[in-house]
C-alpha cells in the first residue's frame, strides 16, 4: 500500500517555475498549488470527502466554521486554479469578472504562491483526525 | 379592508393600516402591486405608517400602497422565498456595509487600500458554489495584505454574527473577502 503526501505537488508547482517558465508552467503551478492544500485538508479529515467537486466549497466553509477564517485564501487559490485551468481567452464574457484575467500569469502564480506558503504551513498544523471514508 | 388580509403578527399596526388602506383605497394597493410585482411574487408585506415601517414575517402576500410622502422599506421576507436575484441583491447590499467598516480598519492602520469592488461568483464546476466577494486591493507588501486579510475575514465573521438569525446560514455562505496586493 503507498499513500501519497499531497504537498509533493507544491514541490513540484517550485520546480516548473524555475527555469525561464511559460504561462503554462504557472497556470500548472497554480493548479497543483492548490490541490497541495486542498487535499492536505482533506487528509487531515476535515471534511467527509465525496470525492465530488462538492469537495472545495465543504472544506471551505467547514474551516470557516471551526474558526479557520484564513479559509478564504484557500477559496481564492481555488479560484486562481479555476482561473488556471479554464480561462483561455480573457475576453471572453464569461471571464469579465475574472481579476487574474486581467493580470500577467506570471503575477496570478505570484499570488498563488503567496497565499500558499501561508496556508499550506497552518493546514499541515492541523491535528489529524480519522480519515473519513468517502460514502 | 379586508381583516382576515391581516396576519395576527401584525394586530398592533391593525388601526393605521386601516386607515391607510381607506386613505388609498384597496385599487390602488392592487395597481401598486401590478407595478412592483416582484413585492407579491415573494410575498413581502410593506407595512406603512406615516412615521415608520413595521417589519412583519407573514404567511402570505398583503401589499399596501406607498404613499408618496411616507418611507418604505423591505419587510422580514423569510430567506427561503427569496430568488437567486434577490439573494445577490440582498448579499452585495450587505457587503457594502462591511465595505465601510473595512475601509475603516484599513484607514486606522494607515494601509492605503488603491482599489475595491464587489463581484458574483459561480463555481465552473459546482454550480452550487456561488459567492459574493469583496474585492480588496492594497497598495502594500504581500506580507502585510496576508495579515491584514485575515484580521478582515474575522472581522467579517463577526460582521455577520450581529445579522439577524435567519440570515447568518446564507450570508455565511456568500460572502466571502479576496484582498490582493500591489
Amino acid at each position: 500500500m503507498s499513500v501519497f503526501n499531497p504537498e509533493d505537488y507544491w514541490q513540484i508547482s517550485l520546480k516548473l517555475v524555475n527555469q525561464q517558465p511559460s504561462d503554462a508552467d504557472y497556470r500548472t503551478a497554480a493548479n497543483r498549488a492548490y490541490y497541495a492544500c486542498h487535499l492536505l485538508g482533506c487528509e487531515r479529515g476535515i471534511i467527509e470527502r465525496t470525492n465530488s467537486a462538492r469537495d472545495h466549497s465543504k472544506l471551505w466553509e467547514e474551516l470557516r466554521r471551526r474558526g479557520m477564517f484564513w479559509a478564504n485564501k484557500l477559496e481564492v487559490l481555488y479560484r486562481i486554479r479555476e482561473h488556471a485551468d479554464y480561462h483561455i481567452n480573457s475576453e471572453d464574457r464569461d471571464n469579465v469578472g475574472c481579476s487574474y484575467c486581467k493580470i500577467s500569469a506570471e503575477s496570478m502564480w505570484g499570488n498563488a504562491k503567496a497565499i500558499t506558503e501561508d496556508i499550506l504551513p497552518r493546514i499541515k498544523s492541523m491535528k489529524k483526525k480519522d480519515i473519513k471514508t468517502p460514502k | 379592508m379586508n381583516e382576515q388580509a391581516i396576519h395576527p403578527e401584525i394586530s398592533n399596526a391593525h388601526q393605521e393600516l386601516e386607515y391607510i388602506a381607506e386613505f388609498l383605497g384597496r385599487s390602488n394597493a392592487r395597481a401598486f402591486v401590478e407595478y412592483n410585482p416582484i413585492l407579491v411574487t415573494h410575498k413581502n408585506i410593506f407595512v406603512v405608517t406615516s412615521s415608520h415601517v413595521a417589519k412583519k414575517r407573514i404567511a402570505y402576500p398583503v401589499v399596501f400602497a406607498q404613499n408618496s410622502f411616507v418611507s418604505i422599506e423591505k419587510a422580514n421576507t423569510p430567506i427561503s422565498s427569496l430568488d437567486e436575484t434577490e439573494i445577490y441583491s440582498l448579499c452585495i447590499e450587505e457587503l457594502g456595509k462591511f465595505a465601510s467598516y473595512a475601509k475603516k480598519i484599513l484607514e486606522r492602520k494607515g494601509i492605503e487600500l488603491s482599489k475595491i469592488t464587489t463581484r458574483r461568483w459561480q463555481a465552473i464546476e459546482d454550480d452550487s458554489w456561488k459567492q459574493c466577494i469583496l474585492e480588496l486591493t492594497l497598495h502594500s507588501d504581500s506580507q502585510t495584505a496576508l495579515c491584514i486579510w485575515d484580521e478582515l475575514s474575522e472581522e467579517l465573521d463577526r460582521f455577520i454574527n450581529i445579522e439577524s438569525e435567519d440570515l447568518q446560514p446564507l450570508l455565511r455562505q456568500r460572502l466571502t473577502l479576496d484582498v490582493s496586493w500591489s
